[in-house]
């Protein structure tokens, strides 16, 4: 029995590991698919980036709190369509979204919350270990914008908000949108 | 005297690891288009820059050497952009980098690597590729993102607002 125990522990401590990398896969796979192509845009910022911030030092209660949300992150990526004037199409963005639900696995991932903000559909996602957020997405559907976001790293919800209202790139303010409870 | 030789010894072997360090990726290509016409180049001196980065008159110690080579097409049609792009990074290992951020935006790229050494930035690389322009900019030293948001007093200058977007943000 004890035996039987360890064995299974041991299998799922194994299968972790090709679990979580599976599900970056997909999500770097969107990123892979479409960082570059007319009409989208990308950004990757990797842990390297957070680390220099985390090291700046200010007297500001705001800059305090965004250290807080960089704290512990991996990774953010992000990947924006926008139809504006007569770039981009409503086709092009439908079918950006429906490959992302399509393919990232959603099941795994916990619905945090949804937003409605005038013709904006907000979904948050984030899965966790234990009370650890250790990975969050944010897919937004709107009548001419779509906005999907990974972030990847330990997550403090509290201090997340924070980043969409401080970082100007194109997205991101969506992220204002994510209440802590 | 036998302390001493060594002392001598050893001070003579750091000389070049020392003068190494004041170095710049963009050494070569300044001076390989220094004389070409839609460049645009910015060499700061340490003893100049010293001055700059201190707001306070507080002597500053750190030395951080900036260059950066801006590169526009539509002045000078016999180069292209995109080959200058490849030329910089032919030259250059990218393994000893860590690129920290990336942005694509309708066939714009801002690229970010770092280079450290301990806890401290020895060099910081800034790529910014427009259709027609491109914009090299490379610090290198001893510092870190505070030494580098002390460029404020720069943002005038052409292509340094990208250092002040990413200070801020």
């Amino acid at each position: 029995m004890k035996h039987t125990i360890i064995k299974t522990l041991l299998a799922i401590l194994f299968l972790l590991p090709a679990w979580s990398f599976a599900q970056d896969k997909a999500i770097a796979k969107i990123f892979d698919e479409y960082s570059g192509k007319s009409g989208y845009t990308s950004v990757d910022i990797s842990k390297g980036l957070f680390q220099l911030f985390a090291q700046l030092e200010a007297d500001d209660p705001e800059f305090d709190d965004l250290q807080k949300a960089l704290d512990g992150l991996e990774s953010l990526r992000l990947v924006a369509y926008s139809i504006e004037g007569d770039k981009g199409t409503t086709e092009e963005k439908n079918s950006f979204v429906s490959n992302i639900k399509s393919n990232v696995p959603f099941d795994e991932f916990k619905e945090l919350m949804v937003v409605r903000d005038g013709d904006d559909k907000i979904n948050f996602y984030a899965k966790s270990e234990g009370q650890i957020i250790t990975e969050m997405i944010m897919l937004v559907d709107g009548a001419d914008k779509a906005v999907f976001l990974s972030l990847f790293g330990v997550i403090d919800l509290k201090h997340i908000a924070k980043l969409g209202s401080t970082m100007d790139l194109g997205g991101m303010e969506y992220l204002g949108k994510m209440k802590s409870e | 005297m036998k302390t001493k030789i060594i002392a001598i010894l050893i001070i003579l072997a750091a000389i070049p690891a020392m003068l190494a360090a004041q170095s710049n990726p963009l050494d070569q290509m300044i001076k390989k288009y220094s004389d070409k016409q839609g460049f645009y180049f910015l060499d700061l001196k340490t003893n100049l820059m010293s001055k700059l980065v201190d707001s306070t008159g507080q002597s500053n110690n750190k030395v951080i050497n900036l260059k950066m080579i801006t590169f526009n097409e539509d002045q000078n049609n016999s180069f292209k952009a995109s080959n200058l792009y490849k030329q910089f990074f032919n030259g250059f290992d990218k393994s000893n980098y860590k690129g920290v951020i990336e942005v694509k935006s309708s066939g714009n790229n801002v690229e970010m690597l770092i280079r450290k050494e301990g806890d401290k930035l020895a060099e910081v690389i800034i790529v910014v590729q427009e259709e027609t322009e491109i914009t090299l900019i490379a610090a290198s030293g001893n510092f870190d993102m505070s030494d580098l948001s002390k460029f404020e007093h720069m943002k005038s200058c052409h292509g340094m607002q990208i250092i002040n977007q990413l200070c801020e943000e």
